[in-house]
């Protein structure tokens, strides 16, 4: 059974992700008397779209990992807490490294990394055979709809026993109707960026402008309205940027770290709780929590220890 | 790429532009909640921040910023216009300019009587007062209030699944030649494959309407029709695509189009505007204009609300001559519905803005409406809610005793460690006021009360 040692000492956490949720995350974390120790891990850099919500980023940071301008922010402001910065993929990280901590809570945006982290916490309960169990929180956002996952490994749904509740890939549109009936300015974009000219590098200003170009070309020879075409809505396109905004992240990163807090001082029953959070913004304000349960066959959590 | 652009793909360069030339007031004593507003709608493009401090004995906590203005300053690319004033002396100063601000944001206020005198404020200014939002925190729980005072009217409230207008069911001239354009009993499977769902299932509402005229057309009898009037070209055409993308979508054949009920019963209850200078907010009297012109263009027309169309068309299987072809017809007719609406505008002889119309035109069906609340500031008071007068009173009295059946059910409301919870509340009460100046996403009406305790949320109209 999971026994609650964070409780007794000290709390030492891990965040991974220093993107909109983790720079949230941290913040909140910095806030907490009793968080003495965060580590976060991110291997990507400051780029100028993040500032709309990564604020522990200014101007001038543009470049530099994002790690390490967020733990010096913290670091120089409130010196009783120690944040220890990792710029690199967090995939890399033996389960030595993950073992050490409390909790885990992640913002992150893709779908590997966080089934790799489960994985691993997963393996570590087995192995020990439930002498570490680290809780898990994972949030996400997309727009201003987001969600909150607790994980307690062994015990509640991991992860893995939710993965079918994903959305399925977008809807694809058969490679004919791209090639030879293009309805619409995304099918053009489809088109030139992967079939005419996939040798353009979309981090390349001049290759985007270039590709910007043969869009209206090709959208002009089929008659398709321009209107939409520009370099961001082209990038929206190839890259399907999700949008993201301030209040989500921050609605989203507080509802991670009650969790975590909740966890921390015995507030919750950790067995029979709703581990499940969905948040929408779009129509008024809604939050709403269930019990996720277990799925029998996961192949992660239901496998005996190898 | 820009710094906005992972938000503007939400709301578009319009609401930026809102956002960017909206001026916030923040009205309370100096705690977390109000700096993580604060720092939220910085970060969004606010660009001009006023706070009205109100003086609190109370211990405020843990606070992340150290100074606010230097500290909001970098969040920004633009040079933030900050004022710091105190509360008392602008309350007792009768000629403030409350309507400056787009929307002022009350965050755990201490005392009663600032809300009994900002709402005798509200009184007296009346549907010039800004729209207001009233929040705070205590422990795990929190509330937030949306207090309007005229209608808040949303066009763009961007729906989970958007409902397309298609006028299946009332297919203007043009549209039907174009469909008659189309002979299936001399066409092959190749041809035909290339027609978009959209055509086939005019012409089986057609040849329903034709045989029994009586009967109610029903997605079943749309399928049976689409299955005879497909087979005539072969069995193969029962393999393509567009006639699997028609059978799916035959039940929109029997959806009336036009006006939802919604929209026809705020018609039939909205007064005739005032002067434009009534209102605070310019662009809530434009969308009440265009509504009124809509009524005054469906006079003598009982059964129906005019409605333009708007000229957006799903992708649907088809050649690309074909399609290119039917949205150029819905293109054509949303302008030529759209110049009626202006030229009824200049019969009434008023003005809106071309953002507004533009919106009006290619949003209509979804149209929202928030109205003002019967009460006041104060209706939070007149509450049932246990749990929001639990707040209401920790809040204003310092503290609450709960009774032993209660002790359980609120037992966050004195824990701290919920700097969090202020976090929650700095980005859901920053998300509503992006609403209201954005005019994009419906509002929250009007009552919003969080759980931390169990992640939960209620939201009614007290």
């Amino acid at each position: 059974m999971y026994v609650n040692r964070a409780g007794k000492m000290d709390c030492k956490i891990l965040i991974l992700g220093a993107g909109g949720l983790g720079c949230e995350i941290l913040k909140n974390l910095a806030m907490l008397k009793f968080v003495k120790e965060i580590h976060i891990v991110d291997m990507d850099t400051i780029e100028l779209t993040n500032l709309n919500r990564q604020f522990l980023f200014h101007d001038a940071d543009i470049g530099k990992p994002k790690a390490q301008v967020a733990a010096h922010y913290i670091n120089s402001r409130f010196p009783q807490l120690q944040v220890v910065p990792h710029v690199r993929d967090l995939t890399t990280l033996h389960s030595s490294f993950y073992k050490g901590f409390h909790f885990i809570i992640s913002g992150l945006d893709a779908i590997e990394p966080r089934r790799f982290i489960n994985e691993t916490l997963v393996k570590l309960t087995m192995k020990s055979n439930y002498e570490i169990c680290i809780p898990f929180i994972d949030g996400g956002t997309e727009g201003l709809k987001g969600h909150v996952k607790t994980i307690i490994p062994g015990i509640t749904a991991c992860w893995e026993c939710s993965i079918d509740t994903l959305p399925s890939q977008q809807d694809t549109v058969p490679m004919c109707t791209i090639a030879n009936n293009p309805r619409c300015i995304e099918h053009v974009i489809e088109y030139v960026s992967t079939i005419q000219h996939p040798e353009l590098d979309i981090e390349s200003t001049a290759d985007v402008q270039s590709l910007l170009e043969k869009c209206y070309e090709r959208a002009t020879r089929f008659s398709i309205s321009t209107e939409k075409l520009s370099t961001s809505f082209i990038l929206g396109v190839i890259k399907s940027i999700i949008p993201s905004v301030s209040t989500t992240n921050a609605m989203v990163a507080a509802t991670c770290c009650m969790q975590m807090v909740k966890i921390y001082k015995d507030l919750i029953d950790l067995e029979n709780d709703d581990n499940f959070t969905l948040i929408n913004c779009s129509e008024g304000c809604f939050m709403y929590s269930f019990e996720f349960e277990r799925l029998p066959g996961c192949p992660v959590c239901s496998s005996s220890p190898d | 790429m820009e710094r906005y652009d992972r938000q503007v793909r939400l709301w578009g360069p319009s609401g930026q532009d809102n956002l960017n030339q909206a001026r916030v007031c923040v009205l309370g004593p100096a705690t977390a909640l109000l700096q993580e507003v604060s720092k939220n709608l910085v970060l969004a493009g606010i660009s001009s921040l006023t706070w009205l401090k109100e003086k609190s004995a109370v211990q405020p906590g843990p606070l992340f910023l150290a100074k606010l203005k230097r500290d909001l300053e970098p969040l920004t690319s633009k040079q933030l216009e900050y004022e710091e004033k105190g509360l008392e002396e602008i309350l007792m100063h009768s000629h403030y300019d409350w309507s400056q601000f787009s929307v002022i944001i009350l965050t755990c206020i201490g005392k009663q009587t600032t809300l009994v005198d900002l709402n005798e404020v509200r009184g007296r200014i009346g549907t010039k007062f800004p729209p207001v939002l009233n929040t705070s925190v205590s422990g795990f729980y929190g509330y937030m209030n949306l207090v309007l005072s005229e209608p808040h009217f949303v066009l763009q409230s961007h729906p989970d699944n958007k409902k397309y207008d298609l006028r299946l069911q009332q297919p203007w001239p043009e549209l039907i030649d174009y469909v008659n354009t189309f002979d299936l009993s001399k066409m092959d499977v190749v041809a035909f494959s290339g027609i978009p769902y959209i055509i086939l299932l005019i012409k089986c509402i057609a040849i329903l309407q034709k045989d029994g005229s009586t009967k109610e057309i029903t997605a079943g009898r749309v399928r049976e029709a689409l299955d005879q009037v497909c087979l005539s070209v072969g069995e193969n055409a029962l393999c393509e695509s567009n006639y699997v993308e028609a059978r799916r979508y035959a039940y929109l054949a029997c959806s009336q189009d036009g006006s939802p009920k919604e929209q026809d019963d705020l018609l039939r209850t909205v007064e005739t505007p005032n002067d434009a200078h009534d209102w605070h907010d310019v662009y809530n009297y434009e969308v009440l204009t265009l509504l009124l012109v809509l009524k005054n263009m469906s006079r003598g027309n009982k059964n129906s609300t005019f409605q333009p169309l708007t000229s957006a068309l799903p992708d649907m299987e088809s050649t690309t001559g074909n399609y290119i072809k039917l949205k150029t017809l819905y293109e054509a007719k949303a302008e030529l519905d759209k110049s009626r609406i202006q030229q009824s505008l200049i019969f009434s002889r008023k003005t809106v803005s071309k953002d507004v119309l533009n919106a009006f035109c290619s949003h209509s069906g979804e149209i929202k409406i928030v109205l003002p609340p019967k009460g006041d500031l104060l209706g939070i008071f007149n509450t049932s809610h246990s749990l929001l007068s639990a707040l209401l009173t920790v809040q204003f009295q310092g503290e609450f005793i709960a009774t032993v059946a209660l002790e359980d059910e609120f037992k966050g409301l004195q824990l701290d460690c919920n700097y969090p919870v202020m976090a929650f509340f700095g980005g859901a009460v920053a998300q509503e006021a992006i609403k209201l100046i954005t005019h994009h996403y419906v509002p929250t009406d009007d009552l919003f009360l969080y759980n931390g305790i169990n992640n939960s949320s209620v939201m009614y109209k007290i």
